[in-house]
């Protein structure tokens, strides 16, 4: 570290000799062309007292920075807490889930047989993790991110404290806080450096062109700063892999002995690898404290890893784990839910109200359902690779749709085929054929959510080119000179997405349902008409809650793919606060039978996409798989 | 000078002595005082029930039954406490405080298992306060339970072996009782589920 300074001290001097003439050992002066050569001779005639200056001047600073961090952290836990800028919970003024959190911290405190710590909270930090710190058992103290407060379950939250009971019982903490003192003024040149060349890159996204120079030389200064400081930095790390790693592992084991629970501390482990969350602290100095956190908080390129791979802490710390098992389990209990796009990566995490689970059918129309997003995830599971890659790029995602329309029939496939190759060429055509015959058995039941998965891929082209694209798959759709009531619904469900203007408010031009009497009726007879035989009964059902009993049903003469297009138009412009009550509507009289069938599942689907309402609890009985076909 | 040598192995003889001696007064301390948590978490049970009754009586009113079952055996508890602090060592104190507290911890989770079937219940706010009150409390007595009979392991442990062994006789430290699981009639019955 020091040899590092003294090495870069020693070449900024020669630098410095080569145009200002400082003096050096042994008479003739550096020659700038020959610099590269005499690279190392010129380092050698550096006088011996500027490096022992540079070296006085690193180490000291060294040492001061340390001195000053343990005095810092002297105050012990609390200290730590501040230095991360968390915010201590006060037991008699605490919202449920900090009340649960705290009531944690006493059980494992019990169960330890150790005082209780105070518990401090970094309230911004959505990830999941937590660390304990202090010299003594006796003035540790807690601190854990919101994000393990929100994602984590009760007894997997209890796993977690009991590895952190673990720090403050085996006097792993005590070690950590003074390696934190120590390895502080190790690293603190090349973090500093870092933060800089950070924080410059952060004024000049939000501040744009003002205060440009600053910045620049900021970053310019924390780039040097970070170079030379480096070696430190990297042996810091070194040093809180090395002190780290098998203290991470005793602790789950301990975890274990502390709650008699191994699903505790494995499930809290298995929630950070299956629910995708993540584990980084974005406060400042948490890298410092990087080896006290309960899981990595940021990794460096380097990458010396402060934490063993998560697979191996839920083998070590649970050998027996059933993931799955477990998963299905918990279904009950996560209060968020991992919402997928098209490639299954993570978009956002949606809160999943703890009543949407138990509510009925159609009272959780508007709020998607952990089992929704599951089919999503199963189905990706199950996809051919092909299919995967080309849900991956818009114009794989658009053969799968003309695929999907080509449907199951044989008759009529190869115009539909020639059709596609005079409007779209001749690769689309015959990637449209190969996935067609990729997706085969999957097609009919997963349509719609196959659907819904290419619509991200194709969402990234221009509005031109997606009008383009429903154009072509309607021609698809139309050219065996009729249109099924799937490929209806598949064509109106990725109009609806695609269009101008989806996603976006839609003006309301209609107040009541008596001013759209006249579609509704018609759309409600369409749902009950793909309840087939009991359509008169279904249509009843869904009327009454419309106040419709005096009409009949409409026979499927009357059903026409145009008056039906025009009719879901104007209810799309129907006021928000109706459109729930048209749905339900639709999904009793769909459900009127206690069948609910694909055909009007997929209507229903289509209804909810039109309006622009989600319709996702499909809950168990209607994963798409089991649905009478 | 061999004098000297034979003075100064006495003494760490002693020094050695006294270090054991003071390990196991440490590990009993440990272990009284563990015993003494478990008392302090049964007494915040009795305080909390009162409250979580007065909480879910509206919401449940007819589950009477199951509520003055919870009442009556908090009574029941704390009275056999209160008899077993009055004559504390009596056997037959501690074995009735065991089982009435078996069987309160049976109704308290008779009690659980309802709330958890009222969706009303489920989404008063007081009520999952309380509910979580009540699975804590109900840990922390578990807890307070596990800690004493590791603290006891430990010292047992201790005590037994060699070189422990040769002194706790003489000093006076005597083996210590682990907490048995309480075998009430309630807790011998098989978990009935229904929903």
């Amino acid at each position: 570290m020091i040899a590092s300074y003294c090495l870069f001290g020693a070449l900024v001097y020669a630098l410095g000799a080569l145009y200002a003439g400082l003096p050096l050992s042994g008479g003739a002066p550096l020659q700038w062309h020959g610099l590269f050569g005499t690279y190392f001779s010129a380092l050698a005639r550096v006088p011996s007292q500027v490096i022992v200056t540079i070296a006085g001047a690193v180490g000291g600073l060294i040492l001061a920075v340390s001195a000053h961090r343990a005095w810092q952290l002297s105050e012990g836990g609390a200290a730590i807490a501040d230095l991360l800028g968390a915010r201590y919970v006060d037991p008699s003024g605490c919202t449920p889930v900090e009340r649960r959190l705290l009531n944690v911290v006493e059980e494992m405190s019990i169960a330890s047989g150790i005082a209780v710590p105070p518990v401090y909270l970094l309230e911004s930090e959505d990830a999941v993790n937590a660390l304990v710190a202090g010299y003594s058992p006796n003035e540790a103290a807690i601190v854990v991110t919101r994000g393990a407060l929100q994602k984590l379950s009760r007894d997997e939250l209890q796993g977690v404290m009991g590895h952190e009971y673990s720090h403050i019982l085996n006097g792993d903490m005590a070690l950590n806080m003074r390696v934190a003192s120590i390895l502080a003024g190790l690293s603190w040149l090349g973090e500093r450096g870092e933060q800089l060349v950070y924080g410059a890159a952060w004024a000049n996204r939000a501040g744009g062109r003002e205060g440009g120079g600053e910045a620049a030389l900021a970053a310019v200064l924390g780039a040097l700063a970070a170079f030379v400081g480096f070696p430190g930095v990297f042996a810091a790390d070194a040093i809180k892999a090395a002190i780290s790693r098998e203290r991470e592992l005793l602790a789950d084991s301990a975890s274990v002995q502390f709650t008699r629970n191994p699903d505790g501390i494995a499930g809290a482990l298995d929630s950070i690898l299956s629910l995708r969350l993540h584990t980084s602290v974005l406060a400042a100095h948490a890298g410092e404290l990087s080896h006290m956190f309960f899981a990595p908080v940021a990794g460096r390129w380097w990458g010396f890893p402060t934490h063993p791979p998560i697979e191996e802490r839920i083998r070590h710390a649970h050998p027996r784990f059933q993931r799955d098992a477990y998963r299905e389990a918990q279904h009950g209990e996560r209060r968020e839910v991992a919402v997928l796009d098209g490639a299954g990566d993570v978009v956002k995490y949606a809160p999943i109200d703890a009543a949407a689970a138990a509510a009925s059918l159609g009272a959780s129309v508007g709020r998607p359902s952990a089992q929704h997003v599951d089919y999503a995830v199963q189905l990706l599971g199950k996809l051919p690779e092909p299919v995967k890659t080309a849900l991956r790029d818009a114009d794989g995602a658009e053969c799968l749709m003309f695929a999907l329309a080509l449907g199951p029939e044989t008759s009529g496939r190869s115009e539909a085929l020639a059709l596609l190759e005079a409007r779209c060429g001749a690769a689309s055509a015959s990637r449209t054929s190969a996935l067609h015959a990729q997706i085969g058995g999957l097609a009919r039941n997963y349509m719609l959510i196959l659907a819904e998965l290419a619509v991200p891929a194709i969402k990234g082209r221009t509005q031109k080119e997606r009008d383009r694209f429903l154009a072509d798959l309607a021609a698809v759709v139309e050219a065996d000179r009729r249109v099924t009531l799937t490929e209806f619904v598949l064509h109106t469900l990725l109009r609806q997405r695609l269009r101008e203007g989806a996603g976006q408010p839609i003006p309301t031009r209609f107040h009541t349902l008596a001013e759209v009497a006249d579609d509704a009726h018609l759309v409600l007879s369409l749902v009950a008409f793909a309840a087939g035989t009991d359509a008169q009964d279904a249509y009843a059902k869904g009327a009454a809650v419309l106040g419709l009993q005096s009409r009949p049903w409409l026979g499927p003469q009357a059903l026409e793919t145009a008056r039906l297009r025009d009719a879901l138009e104007r209810l799309r412009q129907l006021a928000p606060f109706v459109k729930p009550t048209l749905l339900k509507a639709c999904l009793e009289a769909a459900a009127a039978d206690g069948v609910f069938r694909l055909a009007e599942a997929e209507i229903v689907r289509m209804v909810a996409a039109t309006l622009d309402c989600p319709v996702p609890p499909m809950l168990e009985a209607q994963d798409p798989q089991k649905l009478v076909v | 000078m061999g004098g000297w040598i034979a003075v100064a192995v006495i003494v760490a003889l002693a020094l050695w002595a006294i270090a054991i001696y003071n390990g196991l007064v440490v590990l009993r301390n440990r272990y009284k005082n563990a015993f003494a948590q478990i008392d302090v978490q049964l007494k915040r049970r009795y305080d909390l029930i009162p409250n979580l009754v007065e909480t879910v009586k509206g919401y449940m009113a007819h589950e009477r039954e199951t509520l003055e079952a919870v009442t009556r055996a908090r009574g029941a508890a704390v009275a056999a406490a209160q008899a077993a602090s009055a004559n504390p060592g009596n056997p037959a104190a501690m074995q009735q405080l065991g089982q009435a507290e078996g069987a309160l911890s049976g109704v308290l989770g008779r009690l659980l298992a309802l709330v958890e079937s009222y969706p009303d219940l489920k989404a008063n706010q007081n009520v999952l306060l309380m509910q979580e009150e009540l699975t804590s409390t109900e840990n922390k007595v578990a807890f307070s339970r596990q800690a004493y009979n590791d603290s006891v392991m430990e010292y047992n442990t201790r005590r037994e072996s060699f070189p422990e062994s040769v002194f706790a006789g003489p000093f006076g430290f005597g083996a210590a009782e682990l907490l048995q699981a309480t075998e009430t009639a309630e807790e011998r019955r098989a978990p009935k589920v229904a929903f």
